[in-house]
């Protein structure tokens, strides 16, 4: 067990001694909720009727980042860091070093862990700084920031919190998987990250093209096949896991809008913060 | 008899139409330096892969201490590997390297890596990013990480390569003081000086095949290719008095006589000298270079028992 910790670490260790990654596709994202708070504050200072935040309340704040993470930007960051994990070492050529001292097995439970727990806490970190900083903003302007933190609330708020961060990491891990076969067969971090993005992609895209062909022969069932989409699958089961019902596997009515672009209608923008509920 | 720390067995690598490793039978007892000397392309860093379970052969086994690597990965433990040029993490300083394979090893050697760092001479540039270390400094680097887990076996696939004379020496110096701690090492090289300084028993391998083994003395001597080199006046007679060692001209010394295989001979051949009064000026013993050996039994031409016939074009 302790063995297994130390290899952990010592992947952890890899991933954020690579500053060029970790800083790209990790670090960035706490600093851009910090950048969001002080934007929003210079706003609602120089500019009265921009004064939304007051109906932003703290739950809805630290669950947005997850909406974050799991949009294609979001997705991008994991692809990055999953490339750089799994191809890495073939491109440094440090394979040789690592695998007589360890079974394989192992270095690739290491490395799936170390994505997981990065991206989990890059956004957990995230969140802490998006809730304070937007409170900061609220504390300022003298708006409220409910909802009041009874223990129901916590209990709540914490519940589904623990959910979606436990579908990120699912996410995560799955992306993380198409992105460690692409990358260990391309042998290049790069390359990795590249196709694992036309995967996303496609994954995205299979709306559209579903959509066009249930139009074209006007049949609805086409659409089943979205269904398949991983990223359907994890929403579904986000949806579930939260009380609701399953999902629809197409997210707006074919008919009015199936020339959209094949991404989720955002729910997160800074300029439009109004809880949705 | 001492312990068996490498065997290998009908060991066999196929690249495609590339037979990189041709049935390879090798057996390295414990305690010696035992050398892994061939030409570029020879198959020595495509066995040691295959010796740290890297590569699949295509047939035949490893053993280390007895157990096949290819099902115990567990016995690695107690190896220590420089396979080709050392690589790093050119973004962690050399001592976060050095710390982050202990981790991946699983060895608690905090305190060994600052010793193996200064043993190494990175002392002061152990917090600086490898990426800016030359390359010799990454082959002692390397060095010091096949160290890091204090193994039995070390496996070094051409350690100096990229190092400066004085480098050289001092690996060199450092691999010879290893069986003294109870150590056994696999050196693979394509110098011979090198494999001829160091090493205790060599194995010559050529387009995958070994061509040769034995004690690096032995080896030296095989074949009665050792020679007397005798300079004497009237050449002529001394020429005729030693008909029986079938005497031809030295190549490269004029009035020189070479006697081939006659280096234990040296008394008898100088008596008979005398006795024919010949003026000896002098008598060389030439110890033939494991580099004419080398050339001897991988070369063209010239066959070498047991070795050359299928060695070409296999
Ligand atoms: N991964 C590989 N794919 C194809 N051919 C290879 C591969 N590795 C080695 N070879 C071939 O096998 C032969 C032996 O190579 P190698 O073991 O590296 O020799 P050495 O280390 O003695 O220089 C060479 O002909 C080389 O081109
Ligand atoms: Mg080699």
């Amino acid at each position: 067990m302790l063995r297994a910790l130390d290899l952990f670490g010592a992947e952890w260790r890899k991933l954020w001694g690579n500053r060029r990654v970790s800083g790209c596709a990790l670090v960035v994202w706490p600093v851009m909720a910090l950048g969001a708070s002080l934007g929003l504050l210079l706003l609602n200072v120089l500019e009265a009727r921009l004064r939304t935040v007051q109906l932003l309340s703290w739950t809805d704040v630290a669950l947005s980042v997850w909406d974050v993470q799991s949009n294609l930007i979001g997705r991008v960051a994991v692809l990055a860091v999953a490339a750089t994990l799994f191809a890495g070492e073939y491109q440094w050529r440090t394979w040789k070093n690592i695998v007589p001292r360890r079974p394989r097995v192992q270095l690739m439970a290491a490395k799936f862990a170390v994505l997981g727990f990065a991206i989990l806490l890059t956004f957990i970190v995230m969140s802490v700084v998006m809730t304070v900083g937007f409170g900061v903003v609220n504390l300022v302007v003298g708006a409220p920031y409910g909802p009041d933190p009874t223990l129901n609330v916590i209990g709540d708020f914490l519940t589904r919190y623990s959910i979606r961060a436990g579908l990120s990491f699912v996410d995560t891990i799955l992306i993380g998987a198409v992105v460690a076969l692409l990358a260990m067969r391309a042998r290049s971090v790069l390359a990795g990250a590249f196709f694992g993005l036309v995967v996303l992609l496609i994954d995205e895209a299979l709306i559209l093209i579903l959509g066009t062909l249930s139009l074209l022969f006007n049949n609805e069932s086409w659409l089943e096949l979205l269904r398949l989409r991983f990223t359907y699958n994890l929403s579904n089961l986000s949806a579930i896991l939260q009380g609701g019902g399953p999902l629809a596997p197409v997210p707006f009515p074919v008919t009015m809008n199936a020339s959209g672009t094949g991404f989720t209608p955002p729910r997160w923008r800074p300029t439009r913060w109004r809880s949705r509920r | 008899m001492s312990e068996i720390a490498i065997e290998t067995r009908n060991l066999t690598r196929r690249f495609g139409r590339v037979l990189a490793v041709d049935d390879l039978n090798l057996a390295v007892e414990t305690g010696q330096v035992y050398g892994f000397l061939g030409p570029n392309g020879a198959g020595k860093t495509t066995t040691i892969r295959m010796l740290l379970n890297l590569v699949r052969p295509t047939h035949g086994e490893v053993f280390i201490y007895g157990e096949p690597v290819a099902r115990n990965h567990g016995v690695l433990k107690r190896v220590g590997a420089q396979v080709e040029d050392a690589t790093f993490y050119a973004f962690l300083s050399g001592r976060r390297n050095l710390e982050v394979l202990a981790r991946i090893s699983g060895v608690d050697v905090d305190g060994r890596i600052d010793a193996l760092l200064a043993q190494a001479g990175l002392a002061e540039r152990a917090r600086d990013r490898v990426g800016t270390y030359s390359t010799g400094m990454r082959q002692r680097l390397g060095l010091a990480a096949t160290l890091l887990t204090d193994p039995d076996l070390l496996l070094l696939d051409e350690p100096t390569s990229g190092m400066d004379p004085a480098g050289m020496a001092s690996v060199r110096d450092f691999i010879k003081s290893l069986p003294a701690q109870g150590k056994t090492v696999f050196l693979s090289s394509h110098l011979l000086s090198e494999v001829e300084q160091v090493c205790d028993r060599v194995a010559i391998i050529n387009r995958g095949r070994v061509v040769a083994e034995g004690p690096v003395s032995a080896l030296l001597e095989q074949g009665g290719l050792s020679s007397l080199l005798i300079e004497a006046a009237p050449v002529e007679t001394a020429r005729a008095a030693l008909a029986a060692w079938s005497p031809v001209d030295a190549a490269e010394r004029p009035g020189w006589l070479y006697l081939a295989g006659a280096a234990d001979d040296a008394p008898a051949v100088t008596q008979r000298l005398v006795e024919a009064g010949v003026a000896v000026h002098q008598v060389v013993r030439q110890r033939q270079t494991l580099e004419a050996f080398f050339l001897s039994v991988t070369g063209e031409g010239v066959v070498v028992e047991g070795a050359g016939g299928d060695a070409p074009g296999a």
